[in-house]
């Protein structure tokens, strides 16, 4: 195990706990951390410490505006729509035509470095391959009641209330969706519950990307730009720096 | 308490710097959290340090935005005689520099996009202003690691949102007027690569066709002619080229101007010339403007035996003809024999066959 967070399947591999569980039963559902010897709650401590999280000290300090008054710099200002001003309609069976291609990756990442004739070489690859082909076979064999469900959630949490879609939206996003996906050789070999669950995470995401994907096109379409001056530019008017008293 | 945090008398709290007294970027060490950077329309800029657990923000530099701003004022003043004083611009021959860290994620600073792809912040804005020739360049660069960051190659929505976004901008906002006069407003970016030319010329999705059609993997002239530079170890090595991509255009950029045209308001209604007629038969078939940027930068960046770019879009619309031919349709045979210009093959399709 590696890492800070271990994160827990859930009901439906969502992450979220049962909601009707009889008595003492409920607080399995919650993670704890417990110390079998005190040494190894001390461990755990120094281990947090080390990793950023203790007693912190912070200071705000003002940024200094170094503008030149002459000649007066010019920015670009992008204006987003308010979202009464558009309606994103998946519904309509054309609206995959004009999405970008979206890659959802579970390969990984490996970077290498090495001592080369001119100092330190350093490069990075992808570790897996385009298993898109194996993705859509297994479509079919997934719950798209489930992955609707997660994408309302989705919608309601982001109170994207003037994005409208249907089941169909979903089936058609993942049968005929302009996706990639990216991982190690058996990601779509079902041998297991757990198996069928990551792969239903799996086509969650790729329609949730594809749908964010179709209401970026139509938020963008209705976006502006326009000119400003530089002071009006994002110039941050303080900083924070902090440090950690373990 | 990290010990590079400096602090007051009795150690537990962070004090605030007087910037005049900050190091230079130039000049900083790895201890320092806080530097000054000639040049910068604000101060101070901030390196990351989070390895030492300090954190700052917003826009600390990683270590290869703070190598790109060293490199940038060290290949200006390679006698170390940089400006200090508030408000006084780098200088590059007879233009002035002013450098912005650009912070993300926050609606004031300068964004972009494309098609349906999130908000992109370049990581810094370079004004270049000629006050001779009343030309404000907005230049922005972006150091980016992109073997792993450009799944999509040309397709990727940063590098369309370099290449070609820029020329949408300029429909958009039209002339621009500084104290009262009108001045030549330019935007343009460049993409600094903290890949390596070796591994990134390897990926499948960067590659360029020659009129054959043959795949090829493009040099280091021509990933700069797609605004794609590598951050090389001497300043002197890449600084030049990115000040160089910000003032001046290439022929690939002319290409890209006349084909952002078809995505505005002032779309061409008729094609003055072969390669205009070329953009339109892709615009009608691109179903995103990065796809038809990206095709553009195939097709065209891989010059032919005289060095003209653009041999391979000439070639596939020849071959489109010929295979029109091929088919025996008799009106296609009948259309040919009267163009009278063979040489414009993109012309004949985009008035005849206008949906090949």
């Amino acid at each position: 195990m590696f890492g800070r967070v271990v994160r827990f399947a859930g009901t439906n591999g969502n992450g979220k706990r049962l909601r009707d569980i009889k008595g003492d039963l409920a607080a399995l559902q919650t993670a704890f951390v417990f110390g079998l010897k005190s040494r190894y709650l001390q461990a755990f401590l120094e281990g947090l410490f080390e990793n950023g999280i203790g007693e912190k000290a912070r200071a705000v300090c003002d940024v200094q505006d170094w503008l030149p008054e002459t000649p007066a710099l010019i920015s670009i200002k992008a204006i987003s729509p308010q979202q009464s001003a558009f309606l994103v309609d998946l519904c309509d069976a054309d609206w995959l035509k004009s999405v970008n291609k979206i890659v959802v990756s579970y390969a990984a990442g490996v970077a290498t470095a090495r001592i080369g004739r001119d100092g330190l070489d350093e490069s990075a690859t992808r570790m897996g391959a385009d298993i898109t082909p194996e993705f859509k076979k297994i479509i079919p064999y997934l719950d798209m009641d489930s992955i609707y469900t997660d994408l309302m959630q989705w919608k309601a949490i982001g109170k994207r209330w003037n994005f409208r879609f249907d089941r169909r939206s979903v089936s058609t996003a993942l049968a005929n969706g302009p996706y990639e996906v990216w991982a190690l050789p058996g990601f779509c070999k079902i041998q297991s519950q757990q198996d069928i669950q990551r792969l239903q995470i799996a086509a969650s995401t790729v329609a949730r990307k594809l749908f964010e994907s179709a209401y970026r096109k139509v938020e963008a379409k209705h976006s502006s730009y326009e000119i400003v001056g530089a002071a009006d530019s994002g110039i941050p008017s303080q900083y924070f720096k902090e440090g950690t008293n373990a | 308490m990290p010990e590079n945090l400096q602090t007051n008398l009795f150690g537990d709290r962070p004090l605030c710097p007087n910037v005049q007294n900050l190091p230079l970027i130039v000049s900083a060490t790895s201890n320092n959290c806080e530097v000054l950077a000639p040049g910068s329309v604000y101060q101070p800029l901030l390196l990351d340090q989070k390895d030492t657990g300090v954190l700052s923000g917003p826009g600390a530099l990683n270590r290869e935005e703070e190598k790109f701003v060293r490199d940038l004022i060290t290949y200006l003043y390679p006698k170390k005689d940089y400006p200090k004083s508030a408000s006084t611009p780098l200088v590059w021959g007879k233009q002035k520099i002013w450098l912005k860290r650009n912070i993300e994620k926050d609606a004031k600073s300068f964004r972009l996009r494309v098609d349906s792809s999130d908000w992109y912040y370049p990581d810094f804005v370079i004004w270049i202003v000629d006050e001779e020739h009343r030309t404000q360049t907005f230049g922005f660069a972006d150091p980016k690691g992109l073997a792993l960051g450009a799944h999509a190659g040309w397709g990727e929505y940063k590098v369309a949102c370099t290449q070609i976004v820029p020329h949408f901008l300029h429909e958009e906002i039209g002339p621009v007027i500084i104290d009262g006069q009108p001045w030549t407003f330019r935007i343009r970016g460049v993409l600094i690569s903290t890949s390596s030319f070796e591994g990134l010329r390897e990926q499948r999705k960067f590659l360029v066709r020659d009129s054959d059609d043959v795949t090829h993997q493009p040099t280091k002239e021509q990933f700069a002619q797609a605004r794609i530079l590598f951050q090389e170890q001497r300043a002197e090595d890449y600084i030049p080229h990115v000040l160089r991509l910000l003032t001046e255009d290439g022929e690939l950029d002319e290409v890209l101007k006349l084909g952002a045209r078809y995505f505005g308001k002032s779309a061409p209604a008729k094609c003055a010339n072969e390669v205009e007629a070329d953009l339109a038969l892709r615009h009608r078939k691109a179903r995103t403007a990065s796809d038809f940027t990206a095709s553009i930068v195939e097709d065209y960046l891989m010059p032919d035996a005289d060095g003209k770019i653009g041999a391979r879009a000439h070639q596939k619309r020849k071959d489109q003809v010929y295979r029109l031919l091929d088919t025996d349709d008799a009106q296609a045979r009948t259309l040919w024999d009267q163009w009278s210009d063979k040489g414009e093959p993109s012309r004949f399709l985009l008035q005849n066959f206008p949906s090949v």
